[in-house]
């Protein structure tokens, strides 16, 4: 190692040519350090296999939320499901129509409101792609415990 | 902290309710007897401040302030405040079972 | 306590029936919105901290800490709306491994670069890279230290930066990640209108008639602008979205038009365009003649590779950005070439498809809006195809008018603000200057009160090079602040790391997280981000927003500001500058670079008790640095174009779009009526060029640097998904939005797959002639590409994805293509 070190110094632009060349040199620079990112402590010259595809949950109870402007995640999969310019999957249950008969969380009147303020008898267009702010979400533990606290009169638990 | 996700419509009036001075108490009671109303405040001069609520079995809010007006000692009951986000019209479905977008 | 939104409206249903009544609010009404002082949350405003939108958002904290967020209903961008991201921001800062204190790679008590890290004082981390960075000045000169900043720096860090380095250190090697992300669209508005940014703005989007997407998945990556663009298609029955990608992506779910082409086949597409408006007649004669003139690129330009490269050899005009004049019926020669059949077969799109959209451009009754993003830009002929599609909109003059015009859109939040309007770029300098001419020089330096000849007139080493100059050893004291840039350079193996790990270099990283840029580095500095300081952003229609500090960095965590302010300190002037400088200003002896930049009488010119109480760049200096700092750097461009407000409007507005001239923002510019700047019975006039002209600027179709071989067989395009941003470092450490899209992902058509025996979900290796990477096949997902083309995002550091792209860059803009390069793909 240190007579790697010593040959760079001193060859200058020819140590580098040769480091090019030789990928296999690099490698016995790349440390972490210890200090462990969100690919662990893989270190980045490693090929890490790839974590199992994970499955979205099924069918589970609403999900609580922090705050009140926090947008409800999918509690239920989705895959299939249609919003183009002819259809939109999501309303046939969610509408307010629908919703009761088939026990779906109603859209929320903010929908209605157009840019200008104005509520609309159906919902606004601007809110028409749904998964621009509801999401489901993945059988999966985060990567990293987040110390988010919600205020008292939100905290779930 | 204001929820603005509930999943109920809300139908809510806000109505101003006057009568003698002397009379409002015994109004007051009387008015807190209907289903979904509530005398929130009374003045000095006889003004009480009441909300309404639809209930269930009673749909219309507007109903119910016309009840509470004739009630005997009430000299005028007159809407300030409405709100009412029941009634917006629903969508159609496709033949896929979608739902149409106009 | 939880108000339910019937008690909200209840609430109010008292209050206002007790105003009527004349009696004061019940306790009842005015208990329901605040139930005590516990429940009290300190709502304040700020731009959202991810894209190039710039929505704004109201930030809710309570004891210190952020608490909610929420889309803000004042403010015009959004209008109350949020994307995903932006409703999660509440959570960014939270993530459990916040950095808190600096840590340096030691052994035995010192610094060394086998070490492994430990928490240091603020004090010896500075020490010590002070050192490095003196001994690198001592042997190699001003060109051996650099930086690596961000769009994502505030206006004033970005600022700061730039004086540190160019007139501080004197040295250009400063660059911005927008290098990655915008500098081909910089450089398109240059060479087409000589000065930077759209022209038109948001408010385009409820005027169109046509919105054509040439690379960009707005749906994903500008979600409430997208939003926008959707309320226009569906309440107005007459408007049409065409779509144009490389893949089948979400925006196409609201296509009328849908067109996949072969990669790097926009430019054929785009001049099939122009060559049909002529052939049909449908110039505007009357602004061509009064308001353009005619030019053609130098072709055969090479890929901005090393020299060594093969491709670079055997290019004839080698980063040539030449241009030559020609005559209007040359021009239409050259795009004559563009016939319909033949963009059909070299694209790929049907002809209906191409006729469709080309019609709709030729139609002078349609108001027409050009958008696009990484497409276009990340593009080894990227300033050519940014220019290809202003000529589209300057043959037909539909441009400068309400919903009319070419929309260049940003990804980071202050590409605009930061990047592009400082100048934080290797080549410029703040309000579109650029270090090579002198007159530019002379201005700043007058600015900035320092001696004549104190800014090097050379550029710097962009991005790409970089990287090259730190694995060759040329650039030894490197910072990389406010980005992930080991993430996000192409080609990791050869280039990125090499030079990171070279023995020879000192690498400092500051983010408020450990990323595998701090993997690779050798100094982390813990960052204070967002609403943890002041600032200002710039988006992408030209709007400048500002936010106050809302709650206090965690351990000892501090902004990029304090901590470019605080290494100034560590100078002195006599450390950076030769004897022959300092001859010219020798009151400056003896003082120290923090003295000489920012205590020059400008940065330091409002006193402490303008700030706000809470903000702790300004009080650790004793006076309001950020008003300082946007103040100088303001007379950069009030007068000639970009002018700036008072920072204190900025306080209140939610942003106002430059230039701001009497405190009237200008929504269209170059347009008579609408920008000031234009001169009395003009109309028209792009006055960033000396005879007020634009340019149409002919290119032709080129062919990309690699393409899919016997060996290699597929396409690999890659970018961003909706629920993260950029490299996940903050997004994948919110559990909502981890858990939405956790993993990178191959995205493959499913014939591809079934002819490599892959099913969704099977592990497969993922090859390049750079790298390799292993993740899972997706057939089903969100993106749909075509038979030999793979997408993969590159937010996941668990796959590392730029391990396999190709370093090829625009040769004019240095600006990386991500989008197109060679790859294998086989099962595990």
């Amino acid at each position: 190692m240190k007579k790697l070190i010593t040959g760079l110094v001193l060859l200058g632009a020819v140590a580098n040519a040769v480091a090019q060349k030789d990928d296999s040199s690099i490698d016995t620079f790349v440390n972490n350090g210890g200090v462990e990112s969100l690919r662990g402590k893989a270190e980045l010259n490693e090929t890490r296999q790839s974590d199992k595809m994970k499955r979205v949950l099924k069918d589970r109870d609403v999900v609580e939320r922090n705050y009140v402007h926090q947008p409800p995640v999918i509690p239920h999969q989705i895959r299939g499901y249609k919003v183009d310019l002819k259809s939109n999957k999501c309303l046939s249950c969610h509408g307010w129509k629908y919703a009761k008969k088939v026990g779906a969380t109603k859209v929320s009147p903010t929908h209605f409101e157009t840019r200008d303020g104005m509520t609309l008898s159906d919902i606004s267009p601007r809110r028409y792609f749904c998964q621009q702010c509801h999401v489901p979400q993945v059988d999966a533990k985060p990567l990293v415990k987040n110390d988010f606290k919600a205020v008292k009169s939100l905290s779930y638990k | 902290m204001i929820n603005l996700l509930e999943q109920e419509p809300v139908h809510i009036a806000g109505v101003l309710v006057k009568a003698f001075p002397q009379n409002t108490q015994i109004i007051a009671q009387k008015l807190n007897v209907f289903p979904g109303t509530e005398v929130h405040e009374i003045s000095d001069d006889g003004s009480m401040v009441v909300t309404v609520e639809a209930t269930d079995k009673e749909k219309n809010v507007v109903d119910i302030i016309t009840k509470l007006s004739v009630i005997e000692g009430v000299l005028d009951a007159s809407l300030i405040f409405h709100h009412n986000d029941a009634g917006l019209v629903p969508h159609a479905k496709n033949n896929d079972g979608n739902v149409n977008f106009k | 306590m939880n108000q339910s939104r019937r008690d909200f409206i209840k609430a109010n249903a008292i209050a206002a029936t007790a105003v009527a009544a004349g009696v004061a609010i019940p306790s009842s009404a005015s208990n329901l919105i605040t139930d005590s002082a516990e429940s009290k949350i300190k709502w304040d405003k700020a731009p959202c901290r991810f894209c190039g939108t710039g929505c704004s958002v109201l930030v809710g904290s309570q004891n210190g800490k952020v608490v909610a967020t929420q889309g803000d209903p004042d403010a015009e961008v959004n209008k109350g709306l949020n994307c995903i991201k932006g409703y999660f921001l509440s959570k960014i800062m939270y993530g459990k491994d916040r950095l808190t204190q600096p840590l340096l790679r030691m052994k035995d008590g010192q610094y060394h670069k086998e070490g492994n890290f430990h928490p240091v004082s603020w004090d010896m981390a500075f020490d010590v890279m002070a050192d490095k960075f003196k001994s690198a000045l001592k042997a190699k000169g001003p060109t051996s230290v650099g930086m690596f900043g961000s769009g994502q720096w505030t206006v004033m860090e970005g600022y700061a930066a730039v004086k540190l380095m160019k007139a501080g250190f004197r040295s250009n090697n400063i660059d911005p990640n927008a290098r990655h992300c915008m500098a081909s669209a910089v450089g398109g508005f240059m060479r087409t209108f000589g000065i930077d940014e759209p022209m038109g703005c948001y408010d385009d989007l409820e005027q169109a008639d046509t919105f054509v997407l040439w690379g960009s998945n707005m749906a994903e990556m500008h979600p409430i602008l997208w939003s926008r663009l959707t309320d226009r298609r569906l309440g107005h029955a007459h408007v049409r979205v065409h779509v144009l990608s490389t893949y089948k992506h979400r925006s196409f779910a609201l296509a009328d038009n849908g067109m996949i082409f072969t990669p790097n086949t926009d430019l054929a597409i785009a001049n099939y365009i122009a060559n049909y408006i002529i052939q049909n007649d449908a110039v505007d004669w009357d602004f061509v003649k009064k308001h353009t003139h005619f030019k053609q690129v130098t072709t055969d330009i090479g890929y901005g590779l090393r020299p060594e490269h093969e491709l670079q050899k055997a290019a004839k005009n080698v980063d040539s950005g030449k241009i030559n004049n020609l005559t209007f019926e040359e021009y239409k020669n050259q795009v004559a070439e563009y016939t319909l059949e033949k963009t059909v077969e070299i694209s790929g799109v049907p002809a209906n498809k191409l006729e469709e959209m080309a019609k709709m451009y030729a139609d002078p009754k349609k108001k027409v809006m050009s958008l696009w993003t990484m497409g276009m830009n990340q593009h080894t002929r990227g300033v050519w195809m940014n220019s290809l599609v202003y000529n589209i909109h300057l043959l037909t003059g539909k441009i400068s008018k309400p919903g009319n015009g070419p929309f260049s859109l940003t990804g980071q939040p202050s590409a605009c603000g930061t990047a592009r309007e400082v100048g934080t770029f290797s080549h410029r300098l703040p309000a579109d200057m650029v270090v090579k001419k002198k007159k530019h020089r002379d201005y700043a330096e007058k600015i900035w009160k320092l001696p004549e000849g104190t800014i090097p007139a050379k550029p710097g080493y962009h991005a790409a090079l970089q990287n090259r100059m730190l694995k060759d050893g040329k650039l030894n004291a490197y910072w990389v602040m406010c980005n992930n840039n080991v993430q996000a350079a192409a080609n990791l193996n050869e280039e990125t790391l090499p030079g990171y790990r070279n023995p020879e270099n000192f690498i400092v990283v500051s983010d408020p997280y450990p990323t595998v840029t701090c993997q690779a580095g050798d100094l982390i500095l813990p960052t204070a981000m967002w609403v943890e300081k002041e600032g200002c952003y710039g988006n992408a229609e030209r709007r400048t927003q500002h936010w106050f500090q809302q709650v206090r960095a965690p351990g000892e965590a501090k902004s990029d500001l304090w901590q470019l302010i605080e290494f100034s300190k560590r100078f002195k002037i006599e450390d950076v500058w030769e004897q022959e400088l300092l001859a010219k200003a020798p009151h400056l002896r003896g003082k120290t670079m923090y003295d000489v930049l920012y205590r020059n009488g400008n940065v330091d010119a409002y006193p402490i008790e303008e700030a706000q109480e809470i903000n702790d760049d300004a009080h650790d200096c004793g006076f309001y640095i950020q008003k300082g700092l946007f103040e100088e750097y303001a007379a950069f461009g009030r007068g000639h174009g970009h002018d700036l407000a008072p920072y204190e409007m900025y306080h209140t507005a939610r942003g106002l779009r430059w230039p701001v001239v009497n405190g009237v923002e200008t929504k269209w510019r170059y347009k008579e009526g609408s920008d000031p700047y234009v001169g009395k019975g003009k109309d028209f006039e792009c006055y960033g060029k000396p005879d007020g002209k634009a340019l149409i600027i002919s290119a032709p179709y080129e062919a990309p640097p690699e393409a899919p071989d016997s060996e290699y067989d597929m396409w690999l395009c890659t970018g961003r998904v909706l629920e993260h941003w950029h490299s996940g470092s903050m997004t994948q450490r919110v559990p909502e939005l981890y858990r939405a899209f956790p993993d990178a992902l191959v995205f493959m058509h499913p014939d591809d797959a079934k002819k490599r025996n892959l099913r969704r979900g099977d592990e497969v290796m993922v090859e390049s002639r750079r790298g390799e990477m292993k993740s899972r096949i997706e057939t089903r997902g969100r993106n749909r590409p075509p038979v030999g083309l793979v997408f993969v995002p590159w937010f996941d550091a668990r796959q590392l994805i730029n391990k396999i792209t190709l370093d090829a860059t625009d040769p004019l803009s240095k600006q990386t293509d991500y989008k197109k390069c060679a790859v294998k793909v086989r099962k595990v």
